[in-house]
């Protein structure tokens, strides 16, 4: 088990109740996401991994480690966590140097050497390796944190809003990037505000509400609009499901066509179930 | 977060006064400390001012960074002017046992008593700017300034400045956090100072890019336009202002007298 | 029009024509660094008074030449609104805020106090009045921050992208702001990514790229030139791929392809 989350409470300074009783289990290799509206405890959760926030009561274990007796600087060669504004994570002059940073007292000359290529590598970043971080576009900027993050080594990954605020091109960018981070084999934790990123890619889906955990399972049950609870939670979470899923229901429901799953996530997912049903019946063709 | 400054809302007769009111005492208070080398005299205005903050009950903003950065001040002086004086000269010696570094050779009294001084002057001056900032709404201390004269120019920067410094505080905690999460090591001071240098790039750049907004905010709501703006929070001088700014200026003429006639009250 | 930053290598801006009537809700879309917030500025003055550079041609709101009036002057007519809340908001109470428009425009109190009671109905800010702003929610500042320039009453209402840092819920506030405000009759131009939005409440799209006005014309004409949208890096609304992909697989004919929900769902029980 990488991530025990026991009875989790946290209270921040001047009597803010972020987390009230959280239990959540996460295991190595699981690509997780963490939604829900702000406010409702999803980053002082993930703030808990890697310890830069201690349980005000209950427990969090980080591959058996108790989180309150493990310092930030051991946690987070376990858990590496990618913060929303990149602008807060770089500060080196290349983007070569930024990644070598936190590794330079760790590890000898020619394991360094590797480590940073490898990473350069990995997020397609060589043409820039020798240019100032703050110079690149956000998306670049955010591929560095990542390989920064990366080059530690950590098993899990958290990355705070990855996609949020960036346009699509740049969010495909990142998206990729998270891809080939979760292809190498490590567990990824994403806050998110993207339904589609959560339909398209995410295995499991967490919902937070007021400092406690609403929905625990699989996008698809979550989106299943024909299910009252998942409508519920989603309404209390004040998201929406992706569109697909609307127009798959609202033709299940609606407009007859009963043999439609209400619950197709992706365009792509919708068009291989229409063109199955069509294949099944005679219909008509513009 | 627009938290502006560190004005805390209390509803206490010296809130009430006109800023100009506080501005001349501020400036008044500045002006006695200096007057005198007596640390006495300036004890005088420091204790005046508490009683200020007690009054106007905003004693809370004791509590923060900046209090203790004076008293971090204060000590410093001491220490500092003690050993480098050039004008100490009888060494301090405690039960026969002297305090000795090379080249600045021992702490001297005389040194201490410059550094004691200097010292005081800076908290005392530091609690008279905490007076005035916990004590006056922003809105009236730039609607003052305006009426005083100042241009637009200067209060539209003014105005800015007061929001970007809560701005600045709040997110060098943030890029700290974000720092050690990369693994820097906060454990030791070398390495805390090395951090907090490492944030000054991204807290410069994101303050440039805040400043940037908030300025093209401000100008599009207005502000400078060719007309005469409504106040909507009323400023005037109230008789409470007649008095105050009286008795600020007798203390002043006070002060000047005692240092024509009797000097600057040095002990040494 | 054409503008060029002082510190810019090329231009931002090329050869921008472009009209807008009045009560007309445009959505500008592209990806970052097309030169949306560029345009944006120059809508009230901020190009070229405030950020300088080499300015060709003209831009005229409401009549006025952005040219020859200052930026206050022109924000009589002209709101804009950024994308992060709490920097354009510098007062102490929610009040305060909506106040200090009109107020640097020298409007009478009453007047003042009438148009505020006014803009709070509207963007359902009821009951937050003496709050300080940092107390409110992301989206509760982005609708106030949108109330205090309306407070200054101006025909055209322009938004930077203003949902970018809010969660869903902040963002639907938002949105379900503008679309009051549209139906008040406010000119309304939108830099938005969340362009299934733009699709539904638009009455008009221009897409930037490389500072040039690629495409302009109704959501559902603009939505169906795929090759330019995708050439252009730009994404489709979600309900738009869908029936991309069925075109692509010959079960679609139409040209023009629905953006919007309701649009696809009454395509596809047409269709089938």
């Amino acid at each position: 088990m990488m991530i025990e989350v026991e009875n989790l409470y946290f209270t921040y300074p001047g009597n803010v109740q972020a987390l009230k009783g959280v239990n959540l289990s996460i295991e190595e290799g699981e690509f997780v996401a963490i939604v829900g509206p702000n406010g409702s405890g999803k980053t002082t959760l993930a703030l808990h991994f890697n310890g830069l926030l201690k349980p005000t009561r209950g427990c969090v274990y980080v591959k058996g480690k108790d989180t309150r007796e493990t310092c930030v600087e051991e946690l987070s060669t376990v858990v590496g966590y990618v913060f929303q504004n990149p602008n807060h994570q770089l500060f080196n002059l290349t983007v070569r140097d930024e990644i070598a940073f936190a590794l330079k007292r760790r590890l000898t000359k020619s394991e360094l050497e590797e480590r940073v290529e490898d990473a350069l590598s990995l997020f397609g970043l060589k043409a820039f390796e020798d240019l100032n971080p703050f110079t690149l576009s956000l998306p670049l900027k955010k591929l560095v944190a990542m390989a920064t993050v990366y080059a530690m080594k950590p098993e899990v990954f958290v990355l705070d809003e990855p996609t949020t605020g960036q346009d699509f091109f740049g969010a495909k960018l990142v998206e990729n990037a998270v891809l080939k981070v979760r292809d190498t084999g490590k567990t990824i934790i994403v806050i998110t505000h993207d339904m589609k990123f959560v339909a398209r890619h995410v295995k499991r889906v967490i919902v937070m509400v007021d400092g406690e955990i609403a929905f625990n399972g699989e996008p698809c049950e979550l989106f299943d609009q024909s299910t009252q609870d998942a409508r519920k939670t989603l309404e209390r979470a004040k998201i929406k499901p992706p569109k697909t899923a609307l127009l798959s229901y609202m033709l299940m429901q609606d407009g007859g066509f009963k043999d439609l799953p209400a619950n197709l996530l992706t365009p792509e997912e919708f068009v291989e179930a229409l063109a199955k049903l069509r294949s099944k019946s005679v219909v008509k063709c513009l | 977060m627009s938290l502006k400054g560190f004005y805390i809302q209390k509803d206490s007769w010296l809130h009430r006064l006109d800023p100009r009111t506080k501005m001349a005492y501020l400036v008044v208070s500045a002006a006695v400390v200096f007057i005198f080398f007596n640390p006495l005299a300036v004890l005088a205005v420091l204790f005046i001012n508490l009683t200020l903050i007690f009054l106007a009950k905003t004693y809370v903003v004791l509590k923060g960074a900046l209090a203790k950065i004076l008293l971090i001040t204060l000590v410093l002086n001491i220490v500092v002017h003690g050993f480098a004086s050039p004008a100490g000269k009888t060494p301090v010696s405690l039960f026969n046992y002297t305090l000795w570094i090379p080249f600045f050779e021992s702490l001297k009294w005389e040194g201490m008593y410059v550094g004691l001084v200097f010292g005081l002057r800076i908290v005392a001056l530091g609690l008279s700017l905490l007076f005035f900032v916990s004590t006056t709404h922003p809105t009236d201390f730039l609607n003052s300034l305006r009426r005083l004269g100042l241009p637009v120019k200067y209060t539209l920067m003014l105005s800015i400045s007061l929001q970007l410094i809560p701005e600045m505080l709040d997110e060098s905690r943030i890029i700290l956090n974000a720092q050690r999460a990369r693994g820097v090591r906060l454990k030791n001071s070398v390495d805390k100072l090395k951090a907090i240098i490492s944030t000054f790039i991204p807290l410069t750049i994101s303050s440039l890019e805040k400043m940037n907004i908030i300025s093209m905010s401000i100008l599009a709501r207005g502000y400078g336009a060719p007309v005469k703006p409504t106040e909507i929070r009323r400023l005037g001088l109230k008789p409470v202002d007649i008095i105050v700014i009286f008795l600020t200026f007798s203390m002043l003429a006070l002060a000047l007298y005692i240092r024509i006639f009797y000097g600057d009250l040095s002990l040494f | 029009m054409w503008f060029k930053y002082n510190l810019g290598r090329e231009y931002a801006l090329k050869g921008i024509n472009l009209s807008i009537e009045e009560g007309e809700m445009v959505g500008v879309i592209g990806p970052n660094g097309s030169g949306k917030t560029t345009l944006c500025l120059t809508l009230n003055g901020i190009i070229p008074h405030l950020l300088p550079g080499e300015f060709k041609g003209q831009v005229v709101v409401c009549g006025i030449n952005t040219l020859e009036h200052s930026v206050p002057e022109i924000a009589q007519n002209v709101g804009i609104v950024f994308s992060e809340p709490d920097f354009q908001i510098s007062q102490l109470t929610v009040e305060e805020e909506i106040m200090f428009g009109p107020a640097n425009l020298g409007v009478p109190r009453h007047e003042i106090e009438s148009r505020m009671r006014d803009v709070i109905e509207v963007l359902g800010l009821k009951g937050l009045e003496k709050r300080p702003p940092h107390t409110l929610s992301g989206g509760q500042k982005q609708r106030l921050a949108i109330a205090s320039v309306l407070s200054m009453r101006p025909k055209v209402l322009v938004l930077d992208e203003p949902t970018t840092q809010l969660d869903p819920a902040g963002t639907e506030e938002v949105f379900q702001a503008i679309k009051a405000l549209k139906e008040r009759g406010v000119t309304i131009v939108v830099v938005e990514h969340k362009i299934d939005f733009l699709a539904e409440y638009a009455d008009r799209i221009v897409l930037l790229y490389k500072g040039r006005v690629v495409l302009d014309g109704r959501p559902k004409e603009v939505f169906s030139d795929i090759d330019t949208i995708v050439g252009c890096n730009m994404g489709l609304p979600e309900v738009t791929e869908i029936f991309h992909l069925l075109k692509k697989k010959g079960l679609y004919g139409k040209k023009e392809l629905p953006v919007t929900l309701e649009e696809a769902y009454d395509e596809i029980l047409d269709s089938w």
